[in-house]
């Protein structure tokens, strides 16, 4: 009898400290930067400083337009879709490892969405063409490949490219930029007499790069504009719509 | 008067921004510094004050729509939120205004408990009412009369050429503003365009009119008359803001350990012996952190580089909570590995082919195109001219024209040493080439690769052969200029200081300092001075680390010069041969580090 009684009082006290904890490690894992460890479908924005992304995220995860400034560290929601999370990398040079490691290690990454700005001149477009070139090699390399939409962000500005123009202007600046890679000095490695490819850098290189088209890749590729100004960002909500 | 504030957090989200001169806000401004704070997270800080606060002068991208200024800012933790004020320039008094400005942000921010809104957009909105109204009346109640009478006179902050001129002809004619304006903004034109609507082109005239006022000592009288009807309703609120604040002071620190207890008694056993989750602070740190400071000094890390790399480590986990299933020397570890990866990696993208590309693309009046020039400098026998020599050899194979300089003109040998390079790599570009023999136009070298050469002197001949180097190669059609320069002694005056003329005649695009990965904790100081050396407005471009063959996975000397000037290192050298050049891999740097 006194056993029985014990037992039980036990199991309830195991299940509910269980349920607590369990509860509290959900709740309590705050540490944002390892996004590589949680293990949700994810939908990453990427692409230049200052071309809007964290705009974007506030407008579709508040339905508001605020101000923003630089990012240093990313901007997560967790459940923007059921169980989906939307991440918003900084655009800066020096934190873009971040990025390319967590597309690297993070299995469930489904889609990136590549912000960038309408309005650069096309013969501007080597940097944001450089940066997505960075992405490709790692996306490229994934045993399930990433669908990417480009966002032409700013159309609303009569100073902006229509996203076809912008499509050919990258598929060109990219063909370039491969060209180049190949021409570059190798990475150091373990064995430094050795001089092998670093391994990040060869998924891209296969495609013929004389007349780069996004078509040669493995994951899709969108070009579509929008203005997270004007609000007008129905397209790229129905594209991620569309990839879940 | 300061120019802007802005409360906003990591993930640049602005909560809110004050522009003081009354013009619309301008992000650019605190975007310029977020860059700067993200591109050199150790550099350029100097503390004022009581230290509370950091400063720096903040430089612009040369498109940016501002001009260069200065930051003082406070990062709060938990959560982590900037408070930025800018301003045009130090001054004792600018200074002091930003830091009580900063203070009193600070305070209200604080004591009306806003952190608790920031969840909601709605909520806080509703809340930074006050905080403005508040924020506002302490300014002009309190602290802009104070500074004013502190300075005696108005700070210096004119910098836009319309108020300085306004200033010495003592005019207050709007429209006279217009035409000296546009006479200054283009200046050189000397265009004369009497009366244009001048709201289009000056948008500091507001300002101005304003700001001219309290130059005189008996407008300080008038200036406080003239707002004496809100001084009486600012007494009023500023009564309350003070309570606000006073009451702040006291009950600020309950809370926290209030929550804290709460959770330890209900998790703490569970948490510190079967799972992760606990909070780790300072002290769980210590130990740890000692043992892996140990490590990167032993790899010839200098200490205030691993002090600042432990001290990255701190702010990253102290406050966060331990991961499942994995001990704090991992997390510690991983944790370091990025602060590592982070300070090593470039905040530029450098795609040296592309910008030779671009310059000797664009042929200027006469048709002829630009030479792409280089510049190599660093202490004695680095291995400045071996590294030279390898980079001609990367561009050669990339089929430009090179014509490598010997602007050593002091050590003897020198230009024989690099004649040498000279022969060796023509004789690779042509099997054909003889040894020793002139090219068509009388020089060493062939077709391909040339040497300029004008013998031994001083630090005015270096900069005539530069300058003489560059006609040449313009108009010998060669696409690259290397100079080779005289290894110096890095903390004496008189061989750096003409270091500065050397760049300011030569103009070269990229300046690279060699320095040798042998050298240990000399060279922070090393990178320091090299990088001052060519004074306020040029910096190195890029390192090149020579001799990482020799020092194994003693890969320190990259971390400290990377630390003391936040210039990016492109290449490693890793021999003797001119194929030993490689692009850094910071991956690879990190984990010889942390092996
Ligand atoms: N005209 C216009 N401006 C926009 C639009 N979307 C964003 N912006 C502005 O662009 C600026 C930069 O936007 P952010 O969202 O901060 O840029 P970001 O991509 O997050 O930049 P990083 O954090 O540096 O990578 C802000 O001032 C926005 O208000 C748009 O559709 N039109
Ligand atoms: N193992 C190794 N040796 C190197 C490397 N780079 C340069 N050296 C050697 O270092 C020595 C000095 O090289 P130099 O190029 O003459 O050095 P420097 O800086 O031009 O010297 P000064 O002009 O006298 O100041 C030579 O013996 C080079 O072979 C490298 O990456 N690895
Ligand atoms: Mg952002
Ligand atoms: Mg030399």
């Amino acid at each position: 009898m006194d056993s029985k009684v014990l037992i039980a009082g036990l199991i309830v006290v195991l299940t509910t400290l269980s349920l607590l904890l369990f509860q509290y490690i959900r709740r309590g894992n705050a540490n944002p930067i390892k996004v590589s460890q949680s293990n949700t479908p994810a939908v990453l924005l990427a692409g230049p400083s200052g071309s809007g992304k964290t705009a974007l995220f506030t407008l579709i995860t508040t339905g508001s337009i605020r101000n923003t400034v630089t990012s240093q560290q990313i901007n997560i929601e967790r459940n923007f879709r059921p169980s989906v999370s939307l991440i918003d990398y900084p655009g800066s040079t020096k934190l873009h490892y971040k990025l390319i490691e967590d597309i690297k290690n993070n299995d469930r990454i489904k889609v990136i969405v590549f912000v960038m700005d309408a309005t650069t001149d096309p013969k501007e477009l080597d940097t944001t063409a450089e940066f997505l070139v960075d992405i490709l090699n790692v996306s490229e390399a994934k045993s399930e490949p990433i669908d990417i939409l480009i966002a032409c962000n700013r159309s609303e500005s009569f100073t902006a490219r229509p996203p076809l123009k912008i499509k050919e202007a990258l598929e060109k600046e990219i063909g370039k930029i491969i060209q180049r890679k190949k021409k570059s000095l190798g990475k150091v490695s373990k064995d430094i007499d050795e001089d092998v490819e670093d391994q990040d850098d060869v998924a891209l290189f296969n495609v013929n790069t004389e007349n780069f088209k996004f078509s040669m890749l493995e994951g899709s590729v969108d070009v579509v504009a929008g203005s997270v100004h004007k609000r007008n960002i129905g397209k790229w909500e129905e594209w991620i719509e569309n990839h879940f | 008067m300061f120019e802007q504030l802005a409360i906003f957090n990591p993930q640049g989200q602005v909560f809110y921004e004050f522009n003081c001169q009354g013009k619309k806000f301008n992000e650019t401004q605190i975007n310029a510094f977020v860059s700067q704070l993200i591109v050199s997270p150790a550099t350029k800080k100097d503390s004022i004050g009581s230290g509370r606060h950091t400063v720096v002068n903040v430089s612009v991208p040369e498109k940016a729509n501002c001009r260069p200024f200065t930051a003082m800012f406070h990062v709060s933790k938990q959560p982590e939120l900037y408070f930025v004020i800018t301003y045009v320039e130090q001054t004792i008094q600018l200074n002091k205004e930003a830091e009580e400005t900063l203070d009193a942000a600070l305070g209200l921010w604080n004591s009306l408990d806003l952190k608790e809104y920031l969840g909601s957009w709605d909520d806080l909105d509703e809340h930074l009412v006050k905080f403005d109204k508040y924020l506002r009346t302490v300014y002009e109640e309190n602290i802009k009369s104070v500074i004013k009478e502190f300075s005696g006179e108005d700070s210096p902050r004119e910098q836009s050429p319309v108020t300085r001129q306004n200033k010495k002809s003592g005019k207050k004619n709007v429209k006279s503003q217009v035409s000296q304006g546009r006479k200054w903004d283009r200046a050189g034109m000397m265009e004369d365009v009497g009366d244009i609507d001048m709201s289009n082109l000056d948008f500091s005239s507001e300002v101005n009119n304003e700001d001219s006022q309290p130059t005189y000592k008996n407008d300080l009288s008038i200036d406080k008359k003239s707002f004496g009807s809100r001084s009486e309703k600012g007494e009023f609120l500023i009564k309350e803001i003070d309570d606000l604040l006073a009451n702040q002071k006291e009950t600020s620190g309950n809370k926290e350990t209030e929550k804290n207890t709460y959770v330890n008694n209900a998790f703490g056993f569970l948490q510190k012996h079967l799972l992760g989750n606990k909070t780790i602070t300072e002290n769980d740190l210590t130990s740890v952190l000692n043992k892996l400071r140990k490590q990167l000094i032993s790899k010839n890390v200098a200490p205030e580089a691993a002090d600042y790399l432990t001290d990255q480590v701190k702010s990253d986990l102290i406050g966060s909570k331990t991961a499942n299933w994995t001990t704090l020397e991992n997390t510690t570890k991983e944790s370091l590995s990025k602060a590592l990866t982070e300070i090593l990696t470039p905040g530029v993208s450098v795609d040296l082919l592309h910008e030779i590309q671009k310059k000797i693309g664009a042929k200027d009046s006469d048709g002829k195109k630009q030479p792409y020039v280089f510049s190599v400098v660093g202490v004695n026998g680095v291995g400045k001219s071996t590294n030279l020599s390898k980079l001609a050899f990367w561009l050669l194979q990339n089929n430009f024209r090179v014509l490598i300089v010997a602007c050593d003109t002091f050590r003897s040998g020198a230009v024989e040493q690099l004649r040498v390079h000279v022969e060796n790599l023509a004789e690779l570009m042509d099997e054909s080439h003889v040894r020793g023999s002139k090219n068509r136009r009388g020089k060493s070298g062939n077709d391909y690769v040339e040497l300029f050469e004008a013998g031994y002197g001083g630090s005015d001949l270096v900069t005539k052969i530069a300058k003489q180097a560059i006609k040449y190669a313009r108009d010998e059609d060669f696409d690259i200029v290397l100079m080779d320069t005289a290894g110096r002694r890095h903390n004496d005056p008189t061989l750096m200081s003409p270091l500065k003329s050397f760049a300011e005649q030569a103009k070269p695009d990229k300046i690279i300092m060699v320095g040798e990965a042998l050298v240990g904790t000399d060279s922070v100081q090393q990178a320091t001075n090299f990088n001052n050396a060519f004074g306020r407005v040029r910096n190195l471009d890029f390192f090149i680390i020579s001799k990482c063959d020799t020092v194994g996975d003693m890969l320190g000397t990259m971390v400290n010069m990377v630390y003391a000037t936040s210039i990016p290192i492109l290449f490693v050298g890793v021999g003797q041969t001119y194929t030993d050049l490689r692009t850094l891999s910071v991956n690879w740097a990190v984990n010889k580090l942390m092996s």
